[in-house]
C-alpha cells in the first residue's frame, strides 16, 4: 500500500508532468482557457493513462522489446478512440471546447512516458496506481494555470463570477499569448523557488532540445 | 482559388500553428536554441507533414470510409505517419546522406509530435480535398517553420545578456519570448475570415 | 526470414487486430446509446411551441444552411428552425435560430468556439441574443451602437465584428425563410 502511495505522490509532485519533466505542453497551454476545460482535459488524460498503463503492464512480457513503441501507440490510440465515443455522446460541449486535443492524446508524451518508463517495467496494480498519480499530476498543473487563466481573463471561476462586476476582464489572458505569458511567469517562479533552495532541474534552466527530456528514449527509437 | 489563398495566410499567419493553434510546443521551445537547428526541424516538420496529410487522404477517403470505420481515424493515421516516418528516413539515410545529415537526426522526434497528428485531423474535420489538404499541411509547416527560427534567432541573441536574472533563464524567458511573438502575430487577426 | 524478424512481427499484428475488433464492438455499443440521446435541446430550446421536430431537406445551394427543422404540434406546422453558420471574428458562429407562423423570430442560440471570452464570447449570451426575439424586419436587421429603432440590434462593445456577424447571419436565415420555406409553402 505504501509503494501505491507514493506513486502518487510521485505522480502528483516528485515528478510531476508539467512542473516538474516539462513535457506534454500543449494542452497546458491550449485548452486551459477555463478552469471547466482543465478539469476535463485533465480527467480525460487521466482514463487514458490509467487504461493504457494497465494494459501494457499486463503485456509488458508478450510486447516484444523491437516493436514496443508502435504497440504502445496502438493501444493507447484505441483508449483514446473509446474515450472519444463516450465523450461525443456524453459530454458533448466538453467535446467541442476540447475539440482536436481529445485525439492528440494519442502522442500526449506524458502517456507514451509512462508506458515506457514505468507500465512496461512495473506490475499492473502498481503501474494503475502510477497512471492515478500522474494524471492526478497532469489535472492539478492544468486546473492552477486553467485558474489563473479564467480569474483574471475572464473574471469567473469554473463560471461563476468571483471579481466584482466592476472589473474589466483582461482578455488577452485568455487569448493565445496569455498562455504564454501565464506559464513562462509560473515557471519563472518555480525556477527561483528552486534557486532558493538550490536544487536545479536542468529542464527548466537550460531547456534546450532533447538532452534532458524525460522521454529522449521513445522519440529517438520510434 | 481565393480560398488557396485564405488557407495559405491562415495557416502561415492568422491562425499560426504554434503561436495560436499550440500544436508542436514541445519541439518549438525545444529545438529553438540555435537557428541552424530550428531550421532543420522546421523543414523537417514540414517535409513529413506534407507527405503525411497526402497519405492519411488517402488512408481515410480509400479505406476508412468505404469500410464505414472512420471513427478508426486516430489508430490509422498515427500508423500512417509513423510507417512513413520510418520510411523517409530510411530512404534518406541510403540515397541522400548529405540531407539526412541536415535534418535526419529530427525525423524520429516527428512520429510523436502532435502537429504532424494534429494537421491530418484538421484537414478531416475541415472536409478538405486532396490538394486543399497538402496546401493546408505544407503552409501549417512553414508557419511552423517560421515561428520556430524567430524564436530561435531571439535566443541566440539572448544568450549574450549578461543581465537576466537567473530564475528567468532557459525556459521561463522562452515562453515569455513566445507570448510577444503571438500578441505580435495577433495582430493579422481579421486578415481572412 | 528468422526468427527474430516475424515474432515481433506477428504479436504487433495480434495486438492491432484485437484492438480493432475492440474497438469495432465499442463503437457499435456507444452509438446505439449515442443516437438514443440524440439532443434536440437547442431545437425546442429556440422554438417552445413545437412538440416534435422533422428535418426538412435544405434547398438551393447555400452551404451556410447546415440543417432545417419543421416544427410541429398536433400535426401542424408551428415554425422552423434553422441551424447555421455565421462569421464570427476568428471563426464561425454556430447559430440556432426558430422562426414562428407568424414570421416572428421566436428564440435565437448561438456557439462562438473560437472566440475570446470577455469580447466575441459575449455574444452567447442571452442579454445580445434576446434583443432578436420577437423581431420580423421588413426589410434587414441592422447593427447599431445604441439600438433605437425595431430593426435595429444594439452591437456588443468590443467585439462588433462577432455582433454584425450574427446579424448578417440572421438576415440570410430570414432571406432563405421567405424566399425557400415560406414561399415553398403552398
Amino acid at each position: 500500500m505504501n509503494k501505491a502511495l507514493e506513486r502518487i505522490k510521485n505522480g502528483v509532485i516528485t515528478e510531476n508532468v508539467t512542473f516538474v519533466q516539462v513535457i506534454a505542453m500543449c494542452p497546458v497551454l491550449a485548452i486551459t482557457t477555463s478552469v471547466k476545460n482543465s478539469i476535463g482535459m485533465g480527467i480525460a488524460a487521466t482514463i487514458v493513462l490509467i487504461g493504457s498503463n494497465f494494459v501494457i503492464s499486463l503485456l509488458r512480457n508478450f510486447i516484444p522489446d523491437k516493436v514496443r513503441i508502435p504497440s504502445f501507440i496502438v493501444i493507447i490510440a484505441s483508449f483514446v478512440t473509446i474515450l472519444d465515443f463516450l465523450m461525443k455522446g456524453y459530454a458533448p460541449t466538453l467535446y467541442k471546447a476540447l475539440g482536436i486535443f481529445i485525439p492528440l492524446i494519442v502522442v500526449n508524451c506524458l502517456i507514451l512516458g509512462r508506458a515506457e518508463a514505468y507500465a512496461s517495467k512495473n506490475p499492473p496494480l502498481l503501474s494503475v496506481f502510477d497512471g492515478i498519480g500522474q494524471g492526478l499530476g497532469f489535472t492539478l498543473s492544468l486546473v492552477i494555470v486553467g485558474t489563473i487563466r479564467e480569474i483574471i481573463g475572464a473574471g469567473t471561476f469554473y463560471g461563476l463570477q468571483v471579481l466584482p462586476n466592476g472589473y474589466t476582464p483582461c482578455a488577452i489572458i485568455v487569448s493565445p499569448p496569455g498562455a504564454f505569458l501565464t506559464l513562462g511567469i509560473l515557471m519563472a517562479i518555480l525556477s527561483k523557488i528552486r534557486l532558493n533552495k538550490k536544487i536545479s532541474n536542468k529542464r527548466i534552466s537550460d531547456y534546450s532540445g532533447c538532452e534532458h527530456c524525460p522521454n529522449i528514449g521513445i522519440c529517438h527509437k520510434a | 482559388m481565393l480560398k488557396a489563398f485564405q488557407i495559405i495566410v491562415s495557416a502561415i499567419l492568422v491562425n499560426n500553428y504554434v503561436l495560436s493553434r499550440f500544436l508542436g510546443i514541445c519541439s518549438f521551445l525545444g529545438v529553438s536554441k540555435k537557428i541552424e537547428t530550428a531550421k532543420g526541424m522546421g523543414i523537417a516538420v514540414t517535409f513529413v507533414m506534407g507527405l503525411a496529410s497526402i497519405m492519411s487522404w488517402l488512408v481515410f477517403n480509400f479505406i476508412l470510409k468505404p469500410l464505414h470505420i472512420e471513427y478508426m481515424y486516430t489508430i490509422a493515421f498515427i500508423l500512417v505517419i509513423a510507417a512513413l516516418v520510418q520510411f523517409v528516413e530510411m530512404v534518406i539515410k541510403k540515397k541522400m546522406p548529405g540531407l539526412y545529415k541536415a535534418f535526419g537526426i529530427y525525423l524520429p522526434l516527428i512520429t510523436t509530435n502532435c502537429a504532424i497528428l494534429g494537421a491530418v485531423i484538421i484537414n478531416m474535420n475541415e472536409n478538405y480535398n486532396l490538394f486543399y489538404s497538402f496546401l493546408f499541411a505544407v503552409c501549417s509547416g512553414l508557419g511552423y517553420l517560421l515561428a520556430i527560427v524567430l524564436l530561435a534567432g531571439i535566443r541566440e541573441r539572448m544568450e549574450f545578456s549578461d543581465n537576466m536574472p537567473e530564475a528567468l533563464k532557459g525556459l521561463p524567458i522562452s515562453l515569455i519570448t513566445a507570448c510577444l511573438m503571438s500578441i505580435a502575430f495577433s495582430g493579422f487577426q481579421g486578415l481572412v475570415q | 526470414m528468422d526468427k527474430e524478424t516475424w515474432v515481433p512481427a506477428i504479436r504487433l499484428f495480434i495486438i492491432t487486430i484485437i484492438a480493432g475488433l475492440l474497438l469495432g464492438i465499442a463503437h457499435n455499443v456507444t452509438q446505439k446509446a449515442i443516437d438514443a440521446k440524440k439532443d434536440d435541446s437547442a431545437l425546442r430550446a429556440v422554438l417552445q411551441d413545437a412538440a416534435e421536430f422533422k428535418k426538412v431537406e435544405v434547398s438551393g445551394n447555400n452551404d451556410k444552411i447546415k440543417e432545417v427543422y419543421e416544427g410541429i404540434k398536433d400535426g401542424n406546422n408551428v415554425g422552423y428552425a434553422i441551424v447555421f453558420e455565421a462569421k464570427g471574428f476568428k471563426g464561425p458562429l454556430n447559430i440556432t435560430i426558430g422562426i414562428g407562423k407568424d414570421d416572428k423570430i421566436t428564440g435565437m442560440k448561438l456557439e462562438a468556439p473560437d472566440d475570446t471570452a470577455g469580447l466575441g464570447k459575449e455574444a452567447e449570451k442571452p442579454e445580445f441574443l434576446n434583443q432578436f426575439k420577437g423581431k420580423s424586419p421588413k426589410t434587414e436587421l441592422k447593427v447599431a451602437k445604441t439600438a433605437q429603432n425595431p430593426d435595429e440590434i444594439q452591437a456588443l462593445s468590443g467585439a462588433t465584428i462577432t455582433s454584425k456577424g450574427a446579424v448578417n447571419g440572421v438576415n440570410m436565415v430570414l432571406d432563405y425563410y421567405k424566399t425557400e420555406l415560406k414561399g415553398g409553402q403552398k
